[in-house]
Formats: C-alpha cells, sequence, structure tokens
C-alpha cells in the first residue's frame, strides 16, 4: 500500500517534469518563429560608378 | 601604337544598384554582403520591398530614369516605375519610391536595377525589405 502511493507520487513528478520540458521546447519555437526578417540595406555616392578603358 | 587610358566615369544610365552598408540586419529569411548587389532570400514567403533611388544629371540633356526590380535577373515588369522625361535639361535629379510585396522563393536573389539611356548618376538608394509571410 505504501510502495504504491510512493510510485504514484514518482509518476505524477515524471509527468509534471515532461509536461515543463515540452512546455520550454514550445515557448522556444514561438521565440524562433517570431523573430523579425528585416534587411535595411543603403547605397551612397561612389557606390555605383564604373571605370571605363579606352585605346587611342 | 595603341595607348590604354583608364578614366572613372559615373556613366550608369542602367546598372544594379550596388549596397555598401546595412543598416538593419535580422533574421536569417534574407541577407546582403555589402558592397553587393545581390540581396539573398533564404525562406520562401511573402516580402514587403520599399526602396528609393536618387538620380543626379549633371550634363545638358534629357533627363528620364527607371527603376525596377529583378529576380533572378528577370525583370519583374509591374514593379518599372518611370520618372518624368525633362528634354533639354541643364542639370536635374530625383528620388524614385516604391513599397511592393513579392512572393519569393529559397534561394532567389533580389535585386533593384536603374534604367535609362541617359548619363543618370544614381547617388544614393536604400531598400527595406520585411518578410511578412
Amino acid at each position: 500500500m505504501c510502495c504504491d502511493h510512493n510510485w504514484n507520487k514518482i509518476i505524477i513528478v515524471f509527468l509534471i517534469l515532461i509536461l515543463l520540458i515540452f512546455s520550454v521546447i514550445i515557448i522556444i519555437n514561438n521565440k524562433e518563429n517570431n523573430q523579425p526578417n528585416i534587411l535595411v540595406a543603403t547605397a551612397k555616392k561612389g557606390d555605383n560608378t564604373e571605370e571605363r578603358y579606352y585605346n587611342y | 601604337m595603341q595607348q590604354q587610358k583608364k578614366e572613372i566615369t559615373q556613366k550608369n544610365g542602367t546598372t544594379t544598384i550596388k549596397f555598401s552598408e546595412n543598416k538593419i540586419e535580422e533574421g536569417n529569411a534574407l541577407t546582403h554582403q555589402a558592397g553587393s548587389d545581390e540581396i539573398n532570400i533564404h525562406e520562401t514567403g511573402i516580402y514587403q520591398i520599399s526602396y528609393q533611388l536618387y538620380g543626379v544629371q549633371e550634363v545638358t540633356g534629357t533627363f528620364n530614369f527607371n527603376a525596377i526590380l529583378l529576380v533572378n535577373d528577370n525583370a519583374i515588369q509591374d514593379t518599372f516605375n518611370e520618372s518624368s522625361v525633362i528634354r533639354n535639361s541643364t542639370e536635374n535629379r530625383m528620388t524614385l519610391t516604391s513599397t511592393v510585396i513579392l512572393r519569393l522563393q529559397e534561394g532567389d536573389i533580389l535585386k533593384l536595377s536603374g534604367v535609362s539611356i541617359e548619363d543618370i548618376i544614381y547617388n544614393n538608394a536604400r531598400i527595406d525589405i520585411e518578410k511578412i509571410g
């Protein structure tokens, strides 16, 4: 009788642990999915010039 | 005897725009190497793209330039953005702006191009891209 009681406690703790682990995994996954994907790039004077070669 | 002369000119006309600086880079869906004209798409999805392209002409002539977006070097025709045509212009300048939403695939390469048959110098440009879906 007392052993059954202890086993029940162990099972409950184990289930709570599994639940916690899954919760952490879900939170981390959501955080990654909500990460913004943004690029802002600029060009200034001189960035788009061109060299030319002449023969004469 | 032939001689070669190297001359640095800012005659550009039609050219893809190189961006020298990345002001904001967040996430892994798109990347850009500073100095390159290629924006690399790493995740399939929907992207909102806004740009500004500033062109000047310092010689007398017809002033006109346009802008367009390219995906894998294919021009997206319905992103063609045209400036006014100003004839007998001595010096002139204009900024073309646009916002478009495109569905892009993983592996796509996006570019912004200035398009002109005139001597246009692209002194400034900016592109803002966000993956929205």
